[in-house]
């Protein structure tokens, strides 16, 4: 006899195991998923082309920049005391975006303190060729009516929303005040206006 | 609290997520138009003197104007002040009126202005014409030289 004695083997018992054999398991269908090739497909659709926009502001169906348009309707000579000249220009969205349209003047020459411009949205000009000419704009809504200064004044803070091939007339008068000094003879008197286009937002 | 730091992670996301109401910038004209026009005021012409003789005086004359409109005329010596009266576009300027204002000063001159007025304003323009008053052959005599 050798008299040896074996303890019992330790068995190891508790929730590890099942722990173990769950985290073989992963592994497997992990590697297994690792390894797949999936099919795969890919179609190009052509035709569907997607162009931007234009936005074109005309006046009298020019684009009145870089060249500044000559308003010939708004001009007069020999212009005496109390005399008017009045004239439009057609606003047109020549582009494809909605907007709406703003305008500045600023006015330049020794009359200009003694000229008082009007401006009226939609209105169209009378016509006065007989001394003392006095044409004035008719109808519409009136935006501005003051000297204009070189400072730059605002004379249409805002039209309605034009759509694309819309149209809008603008009509100005210009008057000379009856009380101009008599230095003011032979002088001149030059107003820019400037339109401004914006995309509509609603 | 990390609940609390999560939405507001999350709100800022949405406000990240959404910049076109933001951000928004409408199209404008690259070139907006201008337009320009011209004014140009009247200068009234001048009246044209003519000065012939008449008797022992002188008499200015000269074409009214009818532009923009007919024209007002109005004459005057300058220096003595005196109106003068017109008659058919005219003015007579004679010995005795002289005499009456100068005092007999032979040798003088005067100077008649007549001046062109649009009616309804306070434009006018002026002409200027000198005569001489002196002795021609020992007769008072108003000149045009």
């Amino acid at each position: 006899m050798t008299g040896r004695h074996a303890a019992p083997r330790p068995t190891r018992t508790g929730p590890w195991r099942p722990g173990v054999v769950a985290l073989v398991g992963a592994l497997g269908l992990g590697g297994g998923l690792g390894t797949q090739a999936y099919w795969t497909d890919q179609a190009t659709v052509t035709g569907a082309t997607v162009t931007s926009g234009s936005l074109d502001l005309l006046v009298d169906g020019v684009q009145g920049n870089p060249s500044t348009y000559t308003w010939s309707s708004l001009s007069m000579t020999d212009m005496s005391p109390g005399e008017s000249k009045a004239g439009t220009v057609t606003l047109s969205n020549a582009g494809t975006t909605p907007f709406t349209v703003a305008a500045t003047a600023t006015a330049s020459g020794n009359l200009d303190p003694h000229v008082t411009a009007r401006v009226v949205l939609s209105g169209s000009a009378t016509t006065d060729n007989t001394y003392p000419r006095q044409e004035t704009c008719s109808g519409g809504t009136q935006t501005f009516d003051d000297t204009l200064g070189n400072s730059g004044k605002t004379v249409i803070s805002s039209t309605s929303t034009m759509a694309a091939g819309g149209t809008l007339v603008v009509c100005v008068s210009l008057t000379l005040a009856t009380n101009a000094p008599n230095s003011m003879q032979g002088k001149s008197y030059t107003p820019v206006f400037t339109f401004t286009a914006t995309q509509a937002t609603s | 609290m990390r609940r609390g730091a999560a939405v507001a992670l999350a709100a800022g996301l949405l406000v990240l997520a959404a910049p076109g109401r933001t951000t928004l910038a409408p199209w404008t004209d690259p070139t907006p138009p201008t337009a320009t026009s011209s004014l140009a005021s009247l200068q009234l012409a001048a009246p044209t003197l003519a000065c012939t003789a008449s008797g022992l005086g002188s008499k200015v004359t000269w074409t009214p104007s009818s532009e923009p409109t007919a024209l007002t005329y109005t004459a005057q010596l300058v220096s003595p002040s005196s109106s003068l009266t017109i008659t058919s576009n005219s003015v007579t300027v004679t010995p005795s009126l002289l005499d009456g204002l100068l005092g007999g000063l032979l040798g003088s001159t005067v100077t008649v202005r007549v001046t062109a007025s649009l009616p309804g304003t306070s434009w006018t323009v002026s002409t200027d014409r000198v005569l001489h008053y002196r002795l021609i052959v020992a007769i008072p005599t108003v000149s045009c030289t």
